[in-house]
C-alpha cells in the first residue's frame, strides 16, 4: 500500500506506507556540529535519565560519534547508503529514490537489520580523522584531513520508517507535538522497525522483548522543558523548538529561522525519505563533498551563511541564545545587541548580549595586596 | 447542462470507487482446503499435552499440512522456510489437542537482536459458518490464534537471554539487586516500574505469556492478547524435530474463543524459522482452511 506524500525536504511527492498527516506541532531541533566537543554529557544525561534499566546495558538513545569512520551502530550510514546506491539531486529536487521507493517488492522499507556486535561498540572510530596528513600540510579551512562530530538522537521524522514498517501498528507519533513513541504494551519485538529505520535509532532490548527508543523527554517537552540531552549540554550547540512547512515558517521562530529563513540548519541525509526533524548547521572544516552526501546540495551556502554570522546579528543573536536556558525557546527577537528569547505567549526567558562586555581589573589588588592571575 | 448532469454522477463514481487505506491494505481471499484434520475422541490425561514425543502421539495417523510463504501482507516472507507439518490432533471431549510436527535441522530459541525464536501457531474463525481469510482474519472476521514460541518456553523455563547472550553485561540502576541484598517488595514495583513493558503489563516480556498465548485478530495490524488465556501445550526439539503439542478447553464461556462445540469448523497453520529470521508476518502459512473435524 502506498501514499503520495509531500516530503519538502526534497521538494516533491514520494510514496509512503501511509497517508500524509502532519502533527499540530513538530518538535524539532538544531544541532551546530561546529561546537561540538564530544564531552559526551548529552550521552550521559539520556542514559542516565532513560536506559540505565536491565537490557539497555548498550542502549544510548543519544550518541555522539566522530565522522567519517565512527558509527553507531557500527557502518549504520554506510550499510543504508550501499542499500541505496547512487542516487541524484537535481537542480530543484531529489531525483533518487527514497528508502520507501527503494523497497524491494514484499517490503515496505529498504532496510538491513544489523548484527548485535554492531551495537556493541558506541563510539567506534573516536576522534580518527579522515585520512594521513600528509607531510607539510598546513592548516586551511576546509581541512585537508578532518573528522567532526554528530550527534544522534531518534529524529521524529514527519514520515518514520519505523511507523511504516511495524506490522502490529504499535508505532505512533504523536498529534500534538510529533514525537514518534513505541506503545510499549503493544509491541511484540518483532524488530521490523529496528530494520526500516535508516538511522538505526530503535534498539532492542532482550529482557523486555521489545523495540525500545528515543521519547524526545516528551514529560519536559509537555511542560515547556528543554530535553535532557538538549538542557545539559555544555556546549550549547543544541536548540530546541517547534518547525513549520517552509510556506508556513515564521522569522521570530528560532528553528524556522535557522532552517527556513538563513537554511543554515539541515537535515541528515534527507535523501532518506523520512523528512527528519533534527537539523545540523554543517561542520565548516570539513569535505563539501562528504558533507553534501549527508546534508544534502545546501550545505555550501549554509556554511557560507554560518561564516557569515558576525555580519548578520539576527544569526548571531540566535546563536548565542542557543542553550542559553532550560526552557524551551519559541520566538526570539535581537534588538539594541541583545537577543532575546520568549515563550510562545511572548514572556521573555533569556536574553543574552551579542557582544560579552569586557572589564579588564588592575593586575594589582590592593586590598589584599596581590598580582591577579586574570584580569578580564 | 449535459455538463451539469454528467459532473456530479462521475464524483459519485469517483466516491464509490475510491477505496480506503485499510480496505486497499490487502486482497481478501477465503479459501477452503480440500484436506481434513480429524481430532480423534480418545481419553487423555492432560500431562500428555505436555509431552510431546510421547508414543501416543506419533501412534497417531498424521496430516500432512503444505506450507507456503506468508505473501499477502507487506513484510512479506521473501524465502520458503518450513515447507510441511505433520499434524495429528485428539480430543477426549473436554481438551483438544493438536501434534504438530516438522522438520528443523537447528532449535532456535534465542532472543537477541539478530536472533529469532521457531514457533507455529494454530488458527481458528470466530464464526465457522462463514470463515474470513484465513491470513489473520478482517474487520468485524475475527480469528482465535494460539501461539507458541520456542523463545517463551525457554524463557517459563527459567532462561536469562542477558544472561545468556551477556553473561558479564552489568547494569548498576538497580543497587537493591547487589549480591546479599536482601530486596522488599516496594523495591520490586521499582524495579519493575524501570522496565516499561513490563510495568505496562505487555505479554511478550520473556516469562510473562503462557507457553500457548492466546490472541484475537481483525487483520494484521488489530492483534490483541486475550484477557483469559486458557490454552496450555509444550514444544520439543529432538534429532533435527521440532514436535509441540497446542491444546485448548474445547468449550469456553469466552466470547473471544473460537467455538469448536458444534463438532466441526476450520483450523489453519502458520510456523515460524526463526535461523531464517522467520518473525511476525514474515512466516510460512498454509494455503487456506483446512476443514476440523472433531470426533465424538
Amino acid at each position: 500500500m502506498s501514499h503520495q506524500v509531500l516530503n519538502w525536504q526534497i521538494n516533491r511527492k514520494m510514496t509512503y506506507w501511509y497517508p500524509e498527516h502532519r502533527p499540530r506541532r513538530q518538535f524539532a531541533g538544531v544541532f551546530d556540529i561546529n561546537k561540538c566537543i564530544a564531552c559526551q554529557t548529552c550521552s550521559l544525561a539520556c542514559k542516565t535519565t532513560w536506559t540505565s534499566g536491565k537490557g539497555q546495558e548498550l542502549m544510548f538513545w543519544n550518541n555522539v560519534e566522530t565522522k567519517p569512520w565512527g558509527g553507531y551502530p557500527t557502518g549504520w550510514d554506510v550499510k543504508t547508503l550501499g542499500l541505496l546506491g547512487p542516487q541524484k539531486w537535481g537542480a530543484d529536487e531529489y531525483e533518487g529514490a527514497t528508502v520507501f521507493e527503494a523497497a524491494p517488492k514484499g517490503e515496505r522499507v529498504l532496510h538491513y537489520s544489523p548484527e548485535d556486535g554492531d551495537w556493541c561498540n558506541v563510539n567506534l572510530g573516536e576522534d580518527e580523522c579522515s585520512g594521513i596528513i600528509e607531510k607539510g600540510a598546513y592548516l586551511k579551512i576546509p581541512h585537508a584531513v578532518c573528522f567532526f562530530y554528530l550527534q544522534r538522537i531518534c529524529n521524529h521524522c514527519t514520515y518514520p520508517a519505523c511507523l511504516a514498517a511495524c506490522p502490529r501498528g504499535a508505532i505512533y507519533k504523536r498529534p500534538e507535538d510529533g514525537v514518534v513513541l513505541i506503545d510499549q504494551k503493544n509491541c511484540h519485538g518483532h524488530r521490523e522497525c529496528l530494520k526500516a529505520c535508516p538511522y538505526k535509532r530503535i534498539f532492542f532490548n532482550v529482557v523486555t522483548g521489545t523495540s525500545e527508543k528515543c521519547i524526545a523527554c516528551y514529560p519536559s517537552l509537555e511542560s515547556g522543558k528543554s530535553n535532557r540531552c538538549f538542557e545539559t549540554c555544555i556546549g550549547k550547540i543544541r536548540l530546541q523548538g517547534w518547525i513549520s512547512t517552509p510556506e508556513k515558517a515564521q522569522e521570530d521562530n528560532p528553528v524556522d529561522f535557522l532552517v527556513h529563513i538563513r537554511k543554515v540548519a539541515l537535515p541528515l541525509y534527507p535523501q532518506f525519505g523520512t523528512e527528519p526533524n533534527v537539523y545540523y548547521i554543517p561542520p565548516k572544516q570539513a569535505d563539501p563533498v562528504f558533507l553534501r552526501q549527508m546534508f544534502g546540495p545546501g550545505v555550501d551556502k549554509a556554511i557560507a551563511t554560518y561564516k557569515n554570522a558576525k555580519n548578520d546579528p539576527e544569526l548571531l543573536g540566535l546563536l548565542l541564545l542557543q542553550g542559553s536556558s532550560d526552557r524551551i525557546i519559541e520566538r526570539f527577537k535581537v534588538k539594541d545587541g541583545t537577543a532575546i528569547g520568549y515563550t510562545d505567549k511572548g514572556a521573555e526567558i533569556v536574553r543574552v548580549p551579542l557582544k560579552e562586555p569586557l572589564y579588564v581589573r588592575p593586575y594589582r589588588d590592593v586590598a589584599l595586596d596581590v598580582f591577579r592571575h586574570n584580569v578580564t | 447542462m449535459q455538463r451539469k448532469i454528467i459532473y456530479p454522477i462521475f464524483v459519485a463514481l469517483s466516491l464509490l470507487w475510491y477505496p480506503s487505506p485499510e480496505a486497499s491494505a490487502q486482497k481478501k481471499e477465503v479459501k477452503i482446503l480440500p484436506e481434513k484434520i480429524v481430532s480423534k475422541f480418545q481419553a487423555f490425561a492432560l500431562s500428555l499435552v505436555t509431552d510431546p514425543t510421547n508414543g501416543t502421539w506419533l501412534s497417531l495417523p498424521a496430516s500432512t499440512v503444505k506450507l507456503i510463504p506468508q505473501d499477502v501482507q507487506e513484510p512479506k516472507l521473501a524465502q520458503p522456510a518450513i515447507t510441511s507439518l505433520k499434524v495429528r490432533s485428539l480430543n477426549n471431549g473436554s481438551w483438544i489437542a493438536f501434534h504438530i510436527e516438522w522438520d528443523d535441522p537447528t532449535e532456535d530459541f534465542n532472543l537477541r537482536v539478530d536472533r529469532y525464536s521457531d514457533g507455529v501457531s494454530v488458527e481458528f474463525p470466530l464464526n465457522p459458518k462463514q470463515p474470513p481469510d484465513h491470513r489473520m482474519g478482517s474487520e468485524k472476521e475475527p480469528v482465535h490464534l494460539l501461539l507458541w514460541k520456542a523463545s517463551q518456553q525457554k524463557a517459563k523455563e527459567g532462561t536469562s537471554f542477558l544472561a545468556l547472550n551477556y553473561p558479564n553485561r552489568w547494569s548498576d540502576y538497580s543497587p537493591y539487586e547487589l549480591p546479599g541484598n536482601p530486596i522488599s517488595p516496594a523495591q520490586v514495583v521499582e524495579i519493575k516500574n524501570l522496565l516499561p513493558a513490563v510495568a505496562v503489563g505487555n505479554s511478550i516480556v520473556p516469562g510473562t505469556a503462557p507457553v500457548v498465548e492466546e490472541l484475537y485478530a481483525e487483520t494484521w495490524n488489530k492483534v490483541t492478547v486475550k484477557e483469559d488465556q486458557h490454552a496450555i501445550g509444550k514444544g520439543t526439539w529432538k534429532d533435527k524435530h521440532w514436535y509441540v503439542v497446542i491444546a485448548r478447553p474445547i468449550i469456553t464461556p469466552d466470547p473471544q474463543d473460537a467455538p469448536l462445540d458444534g463438532g466441526s469448523s476450520y483450523v489453519s497453520f502458520a510456523c515460524w524459522d526463526g535461523v531464517k529470521a522467520n518473525q511476525g508476518p514474515r512466516k510460512m502459512v498454509t494455503e487456506g482452511w483446512l476443514t476440523l473435524e472433531i470426533g465424538k
